[in-house]
């Protein structure tokens, strides 16, 4: 379940036992309240759901220790783990445009590329299934719910469409969910969140639309965003689309999924 | 949070200093109070250091929090122990402070404040300090206010609504419900410091 020290993206002996020395040049009180404050600053980010910038845990935290970064971060994501069932994990680098031209490589191609690291890391729920479906916990803060309850709609969207839908396309589906002009939902306030939040990503397509009778009008295309990709479990979505269903669920709606998302190519 | 328990389970105590050996790491508590008004328990998860990280966990902006200092500035030393604010005043303050808010933003954000839990709005229309500020700010209200937030003298948390001794000097005060537990157990009904008649009347908070 907890995943393992070693995972950190910088393996190689050399750079491991640089960041070893830099460390080593921290006295244990000074490596236990960067420890603690890595875990304040991880836990604060949160809250406003911003990522943490390994840029800023250095200008914040570590300071001229910069070196120990990865013994000093393995740390804290330790102390996480362990008080909080929370691990820090770096967000996936965002997709290039590039490689969305075919569906079934779009998935390996992010994580592939190991060279386009995105330095910003946020925190994972990682508690067991269980301990997370208790009624003990009210979740409707301000209408958060809801909230998330419409991102969930929207990623869904997404991933059945192979994984992009374009910003006509998603108003579509608000008209016809009767999510349009709804009082409960500020839909020009929502989306830009989300984007901000990086629970969606936004990118204006390669190509402008030039035959649009609209003709000043940008052609943006939605995917899900980094942290979208970290909170998000795929069978949790698969789950959610199920549970839309109902009773009428199709038997082989995993498959359809997978093929509406573009993994399988239904070959 | 609140837990509407007479008394906590066995082993109640236990499980939370284990929690906030854990806590205590990164500086954090999981602390116990009681409700003001009617004396239920309530719990919160509070930071205990004010550095500069703090200062970032916060959904409000500079100006926002500027007015809620103000505003807790504004209850806190409000006459006569009322340690609350009418809206009239509340409102008055927005465009006191460095960045005027309008009326109708600083309508929005008092709201946003009473939903958020950090203010209570009275059926009267005035604010006063949420158990959830009293408890998280515990430190910072401790530091400015010192002369003005008081102790009770049974439970030792502060007291913003409740009684106080009829004698200016004396420094006792009670909340009601600690007032009641204090005296059902007394023969007579007098001060525990200056042992002048208590008179339950002497009320602190919004009245």
């Amino acid at each position: 379940m907890v995943p393992s020290d070693d995972s950190s993206n910088e393996g190689s002996g050399q750079i491991l036992s640089q960041a070893e020395r830099a460390a080593q040049k921290l006295s244990s009180e000074e490596t236990e309240r960067k420890i603690k404050d890595i875990v304040r600053l991880a836990l604060a980010s949160e809250l406003r759901k911003v990522p943490l910038k390994r840029d800023e845990i250095t200008r914040k935290v570590l300071h001229e220790h910069s070196r120990a970064f990865t013994v000093v971060m393995n740390k804290a994501r330790e102390r996480l783990r362990d008080i909080f069932g929370m691990d820090l994990v770096e967000l996936p680098a965002k997709e290039k445009k590039a490689v969305t031209s075919s569906g079934t490589t779009r998935r390996g191609g992010a994580n592939k590329d190991k060279s386009s690291s995105s330095k910003s890391y946020a925190l994972q729920n990682i508690l067991p299934q269980k301990l997370r479906d208790t009624d003990l916990i009210q979740w409707d803060r301000n209408g958060e719910q809801e909230t998330m309850g419409l991102l969930t709609v929207i990623l869904s969207l997404i991933h059945v469409n192979g994984r992009v839908l374009s910003d006509d396309q998603l108003r579509h589906y608000f008209r016809t969910l009767y999510l349009e002009n709804n009082p409960k939902f500020e839909l020009d306030k929502l989306l830009p969140n989300f984007v901000k939040q990086g629970y969606l990503d936004k990118q204006k397509s390669g190509f402008a639309d030039s035959s649009s009778q609209a003709p000043e009008r940008e052609h943006v295309e939605y995917r899900w965003g980094p942290r979208a990709k970290i909170e998000m479990p795929e069978e949790n979505l698969c789950g959610f689309i199920k549970s839309v269903y109902g009773d009428d669920v199709p038997s082989d709606i995993i498959k359809q999924i997978e093929r509406a998302s573009g993994i399988s190519d239904g070959k | 949070m609140s837990i509407n328990k007479e008394r906590a389970p066995e082993g109640f105590q236990e499980f939370v200093s284990t929690i906030n050996q854990k806590l205590n790491l990164v500086d954090m508590e999981f602390r116990r109070s009681h409700e003001e008004d009617d004396g239920n328990p309530v719990w919160a998860l509070v930071n205990t250091n004010g550095d500069e990280i703090a200062k970032l966990a916060t959904e409000y902006s500079p100006v926002e929090i500027s007015y809620f200092k103000r505003l807790i500035e504004l209850i806190v030393t409000a006459d006569d122990d009322a340690f609350s604010a009418s809206s009239i005043m509340a409102l008055k303050e927005a465009s006191k402070i460095k960045t005027p808010l309008t009326k109708s933003a600083a309508e929005t954000l008092l709201q946003r404040f009473v939903d958020d839990k950090w203010l209570i709005q009275s059926q009267n229309g005035k604010y006063s300090m949420s158990q959830r500020t009293i408890l998280e700010l515990q430190a910072y209200l401790k530091d400015e206010f010192e002369d003005y937030l008081i102790e009770c003298i049974l439970c030792y948390d502060i007291v913003t609504k409740g009684q106080r001794c009829d004698v200016q000097e004396c420094k006792s005060r009670f909340h009601h419900h600690c007032a009641r537990r204090y005296f059902s157990s007394q023969n007579e009904k007098v001060c525990p410091a200056c042992k002048i008649v208590w008179k339950s009347s002497n009320i602190i908070g919004d009245h």
